[in-house]
C-alpha cells in the first residue's frame, strides 16, 4: 500500500473511532415517537406499521458525515458498534429493530420452540425463522432506475390497483423510498453545513463530493464510478436500519460496476490511480466500523461480503479491471473484513488464476474459493435458470444466492449429526423425550446387520428434517407480518410487479437449506458400525455404545478407543472403499434432507456450511464410536475428520473426488490449514492447488496459512500480532481476539495438518 | 511381481523437483551421513520406531514381544535394541501407535495405485514422481519395473540419488529417467567421508557420465556452517558443475534440525546437528550469490 494511502486509512479509522465508541447513539426521542403514533392507530395493518416506522425514522433521523471517508452511509440508529442489526434487545439493535421489538411476540414462540433443542446442542436455529441476513438486495435494479424511477413504476401499478392489502404494500413502498431520498438530502445537507467550517482543502473536496452526490443519488440513477460505489454502502445502511435487516453483502463490484469504471476512465473524469483509492476505501470500512478488537469473540458480531469474478449472464468471464484492483487490495490492506468470494472456473483466464495465487500468496486470510463449475450446476439444481445461476453472489460467509430475485434461507439451521446417531444407538432418557416431540425416534438396538442401522438413521434423519422444515412452513405466512419489507422489495425483481412483498413469495426465485454438522465425523462412525461390529465381530453395538458413553474411561477402554482410532480406516485419508463409502452417505443426506417445500413456493435443497458449529456442538457431544473423546471439534462441513489425525492436502482434496458437490447447493466447503511458512511457496503451487481442487469436483475452498509456532506466539504475547488475521470458518478474525478455546482448537487442528 | 522395501509414498511434495509430486522413499543407503534427515531409511531393513509420547501405559507390547526386548520403566517403554530385531508384533499390538514398523513391501502394483491418485496434479502443475530414499540407485532393477509403469502412464520421473553406486546400476535406468536430483556433499575426499563415511570419487565421476550423456540434472548441495560452506569447497564445486554440460539447476538446501523427533524414535544419536546451529540465511545466500556470479542457475530449496 502506497504511504500516502496510508495515512489516509490512520485519519479515517481515527475519526471513526472517535465517533463510533459513542455508540450505541440514544435514539430514546425517536423511540417514544414511534411508540407515540402506533397507540394513536394501534391497528394498523403491517405495511401501513411499517410506511409509519419509515416516516418516523426519516424525519427524525440524524446522519453523519466523516471528513476522511469519501463515502455517506452513517445513519444515527442507535446499533451498538460492530453489530448488524436485526437484532434485539433493541439498546444494541438501535431504532430499526422497533417493528420487531413491538411484533416480538410473533417470533417468540418460534424461538421458545428450539430452545430446549438449542440447550441440548442438537441443532441451532438463529432465532429467526426468515432469512434476513443472507440476502443480497437488487443493488442493479437501483443502478438501473434510481430511486425515482423504482417509484414511477411503483406508482405506475397503484394507479390500477383496487386490492386493499396490494395498496397498502404499494404506498409503504413508496413511503420507504421517499424515506431513502430524504435520508439521502441529509447527507447534503450535513456536507454542506460542515463545509462552511472546513479549511482543508482534502476535506472541503471530499464534502463538495459528498454533497452533490447525495443531492442525485440513489434519487437518480449514478452516472459515475464514485456514485455507483457509494451506493452500495448508502443503500446497504439505508435497508440495514429502516427495513431491519443484517445484510452481509456490498456487491459483485467488478460485474456491476465495471461499464461505470470504463465510462469514467474513457470520459477523462477518473483515472486507475484514483479509482484504486476509492476501492480502498469501499474495502476498508468494514474494519473501521466494527470493532474486531472486542475480546473473547468465538462467532462474529458482524462479517461482510463482496464478491468477485464469475461469470455474466451470457456465460463470458467477468475477470476485469477491477478485479484486479480488488485482489490487489487485498494482499496490501491485511483486513479482517470483508470476506471476498473469488469465484473462478476451469475456463477462466490464466492470468485470473495467477493473481488470485498473488493473493493468497500474498497473506491474505479473508477469502473464499468458489468454483463456478460447480457452484453453477449447484444453482441450475436448485431450480436456477442458467442465466440467473451465472451471476450468483454470497451473502454473509460464503453462501451462494442470485441477487435482485432470490430469497435463499441460509446457514439458519444447523442439525447436529454424530448427537442424531448417539441418540439413535442409546437414547438416553431425558434427552429423548424432547426429541420424540420434534419426531418419533427410532433406536439401533433391534438392527441385526449394517444396512439395517444405516436405514434406521436416515429415517430419523428424514423425519429430523421434514419436523424442523414443518416448523419454519408454520411460520413462513407470519414473515409478512413480523417484519415486512417494502422498501427492500422495491429493489427485488418481480416485488413491484406482483404486489408482494419479499417476505410474501414476491421474489421470483425461493430455496432454504438444513445445514448439516459434522458428517465428516458420522462417516466415520458409520464405517466403524459396518466393520467392527457386523463384518469382524470384534464389538457388539452395545459395547461400544457403554463405552462411548462413559468417554471410554472404564478399565481398558483407552486401549479400545486407541483401537477404534487407529485401526479403523478412516474418512479422509483417500482410501477408495471409504471414498465410495462416503460418497454414498453424503448422497443420501443431501436427497434426504432436500425437496420440502419452504412455504414461499420454494423448496428445501441440501447445504454442508457449518460455520463455527462443527466446534461448538462438538464440545458440547459425548464420546463417538470413532475413537473420539466428549467435547471435541467435529469434522468441518464436507473434509473428514481432524481428530487425532494428521490430514494431508492431496488426500483430503482427493477423498472428495467421489462426492457429487452439486447435490449440495447451499454449499460444501472444503478447509485446509497450512501450516506453511508463507515465503517457503511460490505463486505457482496455488494455482496448481486450485486447479486440482477444481478438477476434483470442489465447491468452495478456505485456506488457512498459518504456521503453528507463529500461532503459539501469537498466543502467549498477543500484543506482538495484534494483526495476525485467521481463518476461523466461513469468516476472518483477529487470532488475538478470539477465545481461549478456540485458540486451542485452531491450534490443534494447525498441528493435525501437514 | 518383484517388489521393494518401501519406507513411505508421500505425496503432495514441493520440493523434490518440478511442480506438484509424488515421492517414493526406498529403504537402503551405502551412506551413512551424520545430517540425515530420514534416517529411517539408512538401514536396508524395517525398522521398529517408538513414540513415547503416544504410549497409553497398555502393556501390550510386553506380552507380544517374543525377544524380551521392550522394558518398562515407570509406566514408559524403552527398546533394548540389541535384542530387538525390528519382527513388528509389538506394532501390531500397539494401537496408540507409539511403536510403529518403517518399511513396508510393496510390489509396482501397489505403489502405482498410491501414485496414481494424483495424476491430475502432475498434469497440472507438470509435476510426477521423484524416487527418493535411501538410495534408490540400490534399486535399479525394481525401477526398471517401476519407472516403466510410471512413464507408460506419461508421468515425469526424477530419481533423488547421491550416486554411490557402479555406473551400471545408472545404465539400467537411464532411458526411463528425465531427471536426476543429484547430491553432492563436499568436493574434500576427506570432508566428504568426514560427512558421509565414503569417498567422493565415484559420485563424481557417475555425475560426470551422467552429464556426458545428456541427462537433464538438478545439483542439491546441503549446506552446514562451518562443515562444507568454505570458499574452497564451493570454488571446487563451481569449477566441477561448470564441466558439466547437461546441469539446469543448483539447489543449495539448509541442514535443519527438523529431524529430532525421528532420531529420538530410532534410539539414534542426533547430537552432531542438534549441537550446531542452524544454517544461516545469510550464508546460504553468499553461496548461491557465488554461483549466480558465475553464470549459474542456483536458488535455495
Amino acid at each position: 500500500m502506497k504511504n500516502h494511502f496510508r495515512e489516509k486509512k490512520k485519519q479515517m479509522f481515527e475519526e471513526f473511532d472517535a465517533f463510533y465508541s459513542g455508540y450505541p447513539a440514544d435514539v430514546s426521542d425517536i423511540l417514544e415517537k414511534l411508540d407515540e403514533e402506533d397507540r394513536k392507530e394501534p391497528d394498523r395493518t403491517p405495511y401501513r406499521l411499517k410506511a409509519m416506522q419509515y416516516r418516523i425514522l426519516s424525519e427524525n433521523c440524524r446522519v453523519k458525515v466523516f471528513r476522511h471517508c469519501p463515502f455517506y452511509f452513517e445513519i444515527v440508529s442507535g446499533i451498538a458498534r460492530g453489530r448488524l442489526g436485526a437484532k434485539l434487545p433493541l439498546s444494541e439493535s438501535g431504532f430499526g429493530s422497533w417493528i420487531i421489538e413491538r411484533n416480538r411476540k410473533i417470533n417468540d414462540p418460534f424461538v421458545e420452540f428450539f430452545k430446549p433443542y438449542e440447550e441440548g446442542y442438537f441443532l441451532h436455529s438463529l432465532s429467526k425463522f426468515f432469512d434476513v441476513t443472507h440476502i443480497i438486495p437488487g443493488y442493479e435494479n437501483v443502478f438501473a432506475y434510481g430511486f425515482n424511477g423504482l417509484k414511477n413504476r411503483v406508482l405506475d401499478k397503484l394507479a390500477n390497483e383496487s386490492d386493499p392489502e396490494r395498496l397498502d404494500f404499494y404506498k409503504a413502498m413508496i413511503q420507504g423510498l421517499d424515506a431513502g431520498m430524504l435520508v439521502a438530502e441529509k447527507f447534503a445537507a450535513e456536507a454542506d453545513r460542515m463545509l462552511k467550517e472546513e479549511n482543508d482543502p482534502d476535506v472541503i473536496r471530499n464534502l463538495t463530493r459528498i454533497r452533490e452526490s447525495a443531492l442525485r443519488c440513489p434519487k437518480e440513477a449514478p452516472r459515475t464510478f464514485y456514485e455507483a460505489l457509494n451506493t452500495y454502502w448508502f443503500l446497504h445502511e439505508l435497508l440495514k436500519i429502516f427495513d431491519c435487516l443484517s445484510i452481509a453483502t456490498i456487491g459483485h463490484i467488478d460485474r456491476e460496476l465495471i461499464t461505470y469504471y470504463r465510462n469514467d476512465i474513457s470520459k477523462g473524469i477518473l483515472t486507475r490511480q484514483e479509482a484504486e483509492e476509492l476501492i480502498y476505501y469501499y474495502l476498508l470500512i468494514t474494519d473501521g466500523i466494527f470493532d474486531y478488537y472486542e475480546q473473547g469473540r468465538d462467532h462474529l458480531n458482524a462479517n461482510m461480503a463482496l464478491t468477485i469474478g464469475g461469470q455474466n449472464p451470457d456465460g463470458s468471464p467477468v475477470y476485469n479491471e477491477i478485479t484486479s484492483i480488488v485482489l490487489k487490495a487485498m494482499s496490501e490492506l491485511k483486513l479482517v473484513n470483508p470476506n471476498v468470494s473469488v469465484r473462478v472456473g476451469s475456463q477462466d483466464d490464466p492470468q485470473y488464476f495467477k493473481e488470485i495465487a498473488e493473493m493468497i500468496a500474498g497473506g491474505c486470510n479473508n477469502y473464499s474459493i468458489i468454483n463456478d463449475d460447480t457452484a453453477i450446476p449447484s444453482l441450475v439444481r436448485a431450480g436456477i435458470p442458467l442465466e440467473d445461476a451465472r451471476i450468483y453472489g454470497t451473502g454473509g460467509c460464503q453462501e451462494t444466492v442470485v441477487p435482485n430475485k432470490h430469497h435463499f434461507m441460509r446457514a439458519f439451521m444447523y442439525i447436529n449429526l454424530p448427537i442424531l446417531f448417539n441418540m439413535s444407538l442409546h437414547g438416553k432418557t431425558e434427552d429423548r423425550e424432547y426429541l420424540e416431540k420434534l419426531f418419533p425416534l427410532a433406536f439401533f438396538n433391534e438392527a441385526t446387520n449394517y444396512e439395517e442401522v444405516y436405514r434406521i438413521f436416515l429415517k430419523n434423519f428424514r423425519e429430523y428434517c421434514l419436523a424442523v422444515s414443518a416448523k419454519f412452513r408454520e411460520y413462513a405466512p407470519y414473515a409478512k407480518i413480523y417484519n415486512p419489507l417494502p422498501l427492500y422489495s422495491t429493489t427485488v425483481d418481480d416485488c413491484i410487479d406482483k404486489g408482494k412483498d419479499y417476505t410474501d413469495s414476491g421474489a421470483r426465485f425461493y430455496n432454504a437449506s438444513i445445514s448439516l454438522v459434522g458428517v465428516g465425523t458420522l462417516i466415520d462412525m458409520l464405517y466403524t458400525v459396518k466393520t467392527e461390529v457386523f463384518e469382524k465381530r470384534n464389538f457388539t453395538l452395545k459395547q461400544l455404545s457403554d463405552m462411548a458413553m462413559n468417554d471410554f474411561e472404564g478399565p481398558g477402554e483407552e486401549r479400545v478407543r486407541q483401537y477404534l482410532l487407529n485401526r479403523v480406516k478412516k474418512y479422509g485419508n483417500d482410501e477408495e472403499e471409504l471414498n465410495r463409502f462416503a460418497a454414498k452417505i453424503f448422497h443420501d443426506l443431501a436427497e434426504l434432507s432436500s425437496g420440502m417445500d419452504d412455504g414461499f413456493g420454494g423448496r428445501y435443497v441440501a447445504s454442508l456450511f457449518s460455520y463455527n458449529w462443527y466446534a461448538k456442538m462438538g464440545f458440547h457431544t459425548e464420546a463417538t464410536l470413532d475413537g473420539r473423546k466428549a467435547g471435541k471439534a467435529f469434522s468441518r462441513s464436507i473434509g473428514p475428520s481432524e481428530y487425532g489425525k494428521t490430514i494431508e492436502i492431496s488426500k483430503a482434496i482427493h477423498s472428495i473426488s467421489r462426492i457429487d458437490s452439486t447435490e449440495y447447493p447451499g454449499i460444501t466447503v472444503l478447509y485446509l490449514d497450512m501450516p506453511y511458512t508463507r515465503n517457503r511457496l511460490n505463486t505457482q503451487f496455488y494455482v496448481d492447488l486450485l486447479r486440482y481442487f477444481m478438477v476434483n469436483g470442489g465447491y468452495v475452498l478456505q485456506l488457512n496459512i498459518v504456521d503453528r509456532e507463529t500461532l503459539i506466539a501469537a498466543r502467549e504475547e498477543p500484543d506482538k500480532y495484534r494483526n495476525l488475521v485467521v481463518r476461523v470458518c466461513g469468516f476472518s478474525e483477529y487470532f488475538v481476539s478470539l477465545k481461549p478455546e478456540r485458540q486451542e482448537e485452531m491450534i490443534n487442528r494447525n498441528e493435525a495438518s501437514q | 511381481m518383484s517388489g521393494a522395501l518401501i519406507s513411505r509414498i508421500q505425496r503432495f511434495s514441493l520440493h523434490d523437483g518440478d511442480g506438484v509430486r509424488t515421492t517414493v522413499f526406498f529403504k537402503g543407503c551405502p551412506l551413512h551421513c551424520r545430517w540425515c534427515h530420514n534416517p529411517e531409511t539408512i538401514t536396508p531393513d524395517r525398522i521398529l520406531m517408538t513414540h513415547f509420547e503416544k504410549c497409553i501405559g497398555c502393556r501390550a507390547c510386553l506380552e507380544a514381544c517374543p525377544h524380551k526386548a521392550i522394558v518398562f520403566d515407570e509406566n514408559r517403554h524403552f527398546v533394548k535394541r540389541e535384542l530387538c530385531d525390528s519382527c513388528g508384533r509389538c506394532a501390531e499390538v500397539c494401537f496408540p501407535e507409539a511403536m510403529t514398523i518403517n518399511g513396508q513391501y510393496c510390489d509396482v502394483g501397489e505403489i502405482m495405485k498410491e501414485i496414481d491418485k494424483d495424476k491430475e496434479l502432475y498434469a497440472l502443475s507438470k509435476g510426477g514422481v521423484t524416487l527418493s530414499g535411501g538410495e534408490p540407485m540400490l534399486h535399479a532393477d525394481f525401477i526398471r519395473e517401476l519407472g516403466s509403469a510410471i512413464i507408460e502412464r506419461g508421468y515425469t520421473l526424477f530419481i533423488d540419488t547421491a550416486g554411490y553406486v557402479p555406473f551400471r546400476e545408472f545404465e539400467k535406468i537411464n532411458d526411463l529417467v528425465d531427471t536426476y536430483l543429484y547430491d553432492i556433499k563436499s568436493m574434500n575426499p576427506d570432508t566428504h567421508r568426514f560427512i558421509t563415511g565414503k569417498d567422493n570419487a565415484l559420485i563424481l565421476e557417475n555425475v560426470r557420465k551422467l552429464s556426458d550423456l545428456g541427462k537433464d540434472i538438478i545439483i542439491r548441495m546441503p549446506i552446514m556452517e562451518d562443515v562444507n560452506d568454505s570458499d574452497e569447497n564451493i570454488s571446487a564445486a563451481i569449477a566441477f558443475i561448470k564441466e558439466l554440460k547437461s546441469v539446469r539447476q543448483i539447489d543449495i538446501l539448509p541442514i535443519h534440525k527438523l529431524a529430532s523427533a525421528k532420531y529420538r524414535s530410532l534410539d539414534l544419536d542426533y547430537s552432531f546437528v542438534e549441537d550446531r546451529k542452524e544454517t544461516d540465511k545469510t550464508v546460504i545466500r553468499k553461496i548461491i550469490e557465488r554461483f549466480v556470479e558465475n553464470g549459474m542457475n542456483a536458488k535455495e530449496n
